[in-house]
């Protein structure tokens, strides 16, 4: 096994174990307890002022591509983006995805047009939903705020992975008068989203989405399993904090391994 | 078989990628199989460039013939397109027209945008920054104590700026990143879990 790899190893292994223990459960119909997460159940009160106001919902995956190590941040975006194409095509309303990594433009494209095939509207759907803008981090800013300013974007969603451009995205929602929320785990960012957005996922909220909306119990038991590990996360923190300060070091030297 | 395949293919190229990384080792051939699988993904990337850049040329041309009123914004960027792709495979005679676009428009555009980034900074902070509940408050107050900690000034009013900034940037500051990474990494495990075990479909259009 690679050296400073085998705590990890452990965790991982452990916590593949919780989530298949959990994911069996959820399939013999012991559903977990979920929360409320405010930031996923305000999507559709969005999409409704959408709706009410006849403008348009501007959606952002992240501008992170698909095959990189942002890349869970992204699949958790497109995987709202699923919920969020069925609602805009269940209540009519017009929808603009903005892309900018050319691997997730594709998958952006067909989750659009699987959603409104499966609403039963796929006339609905135009290319211009869908659009690859520039994967260059501020020409995308740019025509982010272009698109939101020409179409007076009644509600603004930006879940994935951002960098320096999510102020000015988030911002600019905000100067158009729309309804925004916005989700990253990346933690520099996300001071800027609770500063300028309406409702702000933080860290794992944002991968409880897909789960949380879908209802799959599948995907449901996923949930139980991360609040499981992050109880262990904690306890092992705070007993090792413990056990360090009175002279043990293995609880450190053990996650060095 | 539309979605058996791929969910096989995801699972085999995930597991074989996770082996790499924790158990490289037992395996010798497992490192350049995980690398020759890598390269296959920027293959496939460099195809769906091709896709995103169809996707620009579709949408405005529909522009350009619906007569737009902001068409010639779609003209520019056709024009960018065609002169940069021109001048990069040129060679050396296209070097000076391409080092003109890159440097002496790319480049000063990308950085103008940067630059106004303050403002919507600022714009931000002033709704941010209201003391409406105990969360503003806490906000407001930390905030304050972390700008005049920074600013020379703050050190001239109070000494006290500087290490109350300190302590807020090491201790509550630290805590509150680590909870979110220790939550995100969660996520991420499950998330890549989904999609290895095909569970989550999305990324192959829905369900």
């Amino acid at each position: 096994m690679v050296a400073g790899k085998q705590a990890t190893f452990v965790i991982f292994i452990l916590f593949l174990a919780l989530l298949v223990y959990y994911m069996m459960r959820a399939r013999s119909g012991k559903l977990p307890f979920i929360r409320r997460i405010p930031g996923l159940d305000a999507i559709e009160e969005a999409v409704g002022r959408a709706t009410e106001l006849g403008r348009p919902v501007f959606y952002v995956p992240g501008r992170t591509e698909i095959n990189t190590a942002g890349a869970a941040q992204t699949i958790a975006g497109l995987e709202i983006l699923e919920h969020v194409a069925k609602l805009t095509a269940r209540y009519d309303t017009d929808l603009k995805v903005g892309v900018a990594a050319a691997n997730v433009y594709p998958v952006a494209d067909a989750i659009v047009r699987q959603s409104y095939l499966e609403e039963g509207k796929p006339e609905k759907v135009r290319p211009e939903m869908v659009q690859f803008l520039s994967n260059e981090q501020f020409a995308f800013a740019a025509a982010c705020l272009s698109i939101m300013n020409q179409d007076q974007s009644a509600s603004v969603i930006l879940i994935g992975e951002f960098q320096a451009e999510s102020m000015m995205l988030a911002e600019g929602a905000a100067m158009v008068g729309a309804v925004t929320i916005a989700g990253t785990s990346r933690t520099f960012q996300i001071p800027f989203f609770v500063a300028a957005c309406d409702y702000t996922l933080i860290g794992e909220e944002m991968f409880a989405g897909g789960a949380y909306l879908s209802k799959d119990p599948g995907k449901t038991a996923n949930l139980a399993a991360q609040d499981i590990g992050k109880i262990f996360a904690f306890l092992y923190i705070l007993i090792g904090s413990l056990l360090v300060t009175i002279g043990y070091k293995w609880p450190v030297e053990w996650l060095k391994r | 078989m539309r979605k058996e395949v791929p969910i096989a293919i995801g699972f085999i190229v995930g597991i074989l990628i996770l082996f790499e990384y924790f158990l490289k080792g037992l395996w010798p051939g497992v490192a350049p199989a995980a690398q020759t699988v890598q390269n296959w993904g920027t293959i496939i990337s460099a195809f769906a460039m091709g896709l995103a850049a169809a996707n620009l040329v579709v949408i405005h041309s529909r522009r350009i013939k619906q007569r737009h009123p902001d068409a010639w914004m779609s003209f520019l960027l056709f024009a960018g397109m065609v002169l940069m792709v021109i001048s990069g495979l040129s060679g050396k005679g296209g070097e000076r027209l391409y080092k003109f676009l890159f440097d002496g428009l790319y480049l000063p555009l990308g950085t103008a945008m940067f630059s106004i980034m303050v403002f919507f900074i600022a714009s931000a902070a002033r709704r941010a920054f209201r003391a409406r509940n105990i969360d503003g408050v806490l906000l407001l107050v930390s905030g304050l104590i972390v700008m005049m900690g920074n600013a020379p000034v703050g050190k001239l009013i109070s000494p006290y700026f500087p290490v109350l900034t300190d302590w807020l940037m090491k201790y509550p500051n630290v805590a509150g990143n680590r909870a979110i990474i220790i939550g995100a990494a969660l996520g991420m495990v499950a998330t890549g879990f989904r999609v290895i075990a095909g569970i989550d479909r999305s990324y192959f259009g829905g369900e």
